[in-house]
């Protein structure tokens, strides 16, 4: 099987991330944060212990704002929802997933929130700029499109949210595990990530890294493990956000994923799924009838693409009989499709990670070129 | 009087250990961790605060590491406090 779907979820796993998830699962996995005893305290320390390492991955010094979640989606409507005042307007780009639009007009609705989005084509400071209001208070970035590879220059974008003190929002999920960060990173207000994406973690982790613990309201209200008479969530993070059992396999995947990442290189993993996009877009290239959405020398991993004449669904259930997974639609990103001109039919997309090779990406060039032969 | 030595040795023992009270389960392990890399070793507590707050978690740790612990504390600037001894 060749498995071309990453960008939804990387797949295999690191041998290393399951063999300590299974650890975990019959050694230590009491409830961290809620007994003292030693299997609860070993959990927690492993908590603490990934906590320590996504901050010094983020090269930030601050483990307790390190907030764990299930995926970025919960961390982003986290970091939206308690951050967002009535009449506010916020500034998405147009390369947000679902996991921005909807919960930005759900506020709409609930909050009188208004919303801009800006392009993220050209001169993306002024894009911004031009769209800010006196009631702007909130700035959302994807800094790697899930649908094209389009790469939005988060310093840019950083500046202009330090200058116009806007919060920062975001969205790592294509971004973290596949290049190197920019210095400053820690200035992002707040950064949502996914665990199983590019983190090779296991599905059902992630992440959100807040710069400042001044933070209004929560989100999610329940136990802590600490302060239990207190009627608040308590005011200290991340306990005010982790309300309910923390998932202790899913952050051990976190844990073991980012230190395989960090003993790779992020260079290293960035070049290896670049030559593999840029191989895919030379030989998609050649084949009549096909448009490539993704830019030759795209960022990410992804490389989108779609025929003339052919539904994406039809050419991901052909290549699924080949034993290729790609995944065809509109990856839950309709505001991505709408800027790239894809509506309505969206694409098909093959995404890479550092286990896939060139062999792969040859196979399923003669592969495609074999089902458009028979379509 | 081999019981009574034994007891008292017990005793002495049990007074050894100090307990800091810090809160969450978070920042006491920050504070294991930071004890632990100058050689303090502690261990995790569920820890009865002075005052009733409910669930609280701190460190027991040997009392001739006391003012070590207290300049760990100041310096990462975690909130502790010391449970008195006759607490239980």
């Amino acid at each position: 099987m060749i498995y071309f779907d990453n960008a939804a979820t990387t797949f295999p796993k690191p041998e290393k991330i399951t063999e300590e998830v299974r650890r975990c699962m019959t050694e230590y996995c009491g409830n961290p944060g809620r007994g003292s005893h030693r299997m609860a305290a070993e959990a927690a320390e492993k908590l603490y212990e990934c906590r320590c390492e996504v901050a010094d991955f983020l090269k930030c010094d601050c483990p307790q704002n390190i907030v764990f979640t299930q995926n970025a989606t919960f961390a982003l409507n986290l970091a939206i929802r308690t951050r967002v005042k009535t009449g506010m307007h916020i500034l998405l780009s147009d390369q947000e997933h679902n996991a921005v639009l909807r919960p930005v007009l759900r506020l709409a609705e609930e909050k009188n929130v208004t919303y801009s989005i800006y392009s993220s084509y050209g001169n993306i400071k002024e894009n911004i700029i031009r769209e800010i209001r006196p009631e702007t208070g909130m700035l959302i970035c994807n800094p790697v499109s899930n649908v094209t590879g389009h790469e939005i220059p988060i310093d840019t974008v950083m500046t202009v949210a330090a200058k116009h003190h806007l919060y920062l929002i975001v969205d790592g999920s294509q971004w973290l595990g596949h290049s190197e960060l920019p210095t400053g990173i820690g200035n992002i207000d707040a950064l949502c990530a996914p665990g199983h994406k590019g983190l090779y973690g296991m599905q059902g982790s992630g992440f959100l890294y807040l710069r400042s613990a001044d933070n209004l309201t929560t989100f999610l209200d329940g136990g802590s493990g600490s302060d239990s008479k207190n009627p608040q969530m308590p005011e200290s993070l991340p306990e005010r956000y982790e309300a309910g059992t923390v998932s202790t396999p899913a952050v051990v995947s976190l844990l073991e994923g980012i230190r395989f990442v960090r003993r790779i290189g992020l260079q290293t993993i960035g070049s290896s799924e670049k030559a593999l996009v840029s191989r895919a877009y030379e030989m998609l290239s050649g084949i009549s009838g096909f448009r490539i959405w993704t830019r030759e020398d795209g960022g990410g991993s992804v490389l989108s693409f779609s025929h003339e004449k052919v539904h994406p669904d039809i050419l991901c259930n052909e290549l699924d009989r080949r034993r290729i997974c790609a995944r065809s639609g509109y990856h839950c990103a309709p505001l991505a499709h709408r800027s790239a001109g894809t509506d309505p039919r969206g694409t098909v997309r093959i995404s890479f990670s550092i286990f896939n090779s060139s062999l792969e990406v040859d196979i399923f060039y003669k592969e495609l070129c074999d089902i458009m032969r028979l379509l | 009087m081999a019981f009574y030595v034994k007891k008292k040795e017990f005793k002495e023992k049990a007074m050894a250990r100090e307990t800091i009270i810090i809160g969450s389960v978070t920042y006491a392990m920050k504070a294991k961790r930071k004890l632990g890399e100058v050689g303090v070793q502690s261990r995790l507590i569920k820890a009865a605060p002075q005052i009733d707050r409910g669930c609280t978690y701190g460190l027991e740790f040997d009392g001739n590491d006391r003012l070590t612990v207290v300049a760990i504390m100041r310096e990462n600037g975690i909130a502790y406090e010391f449970r008195s001894p006759d607490q239980k």
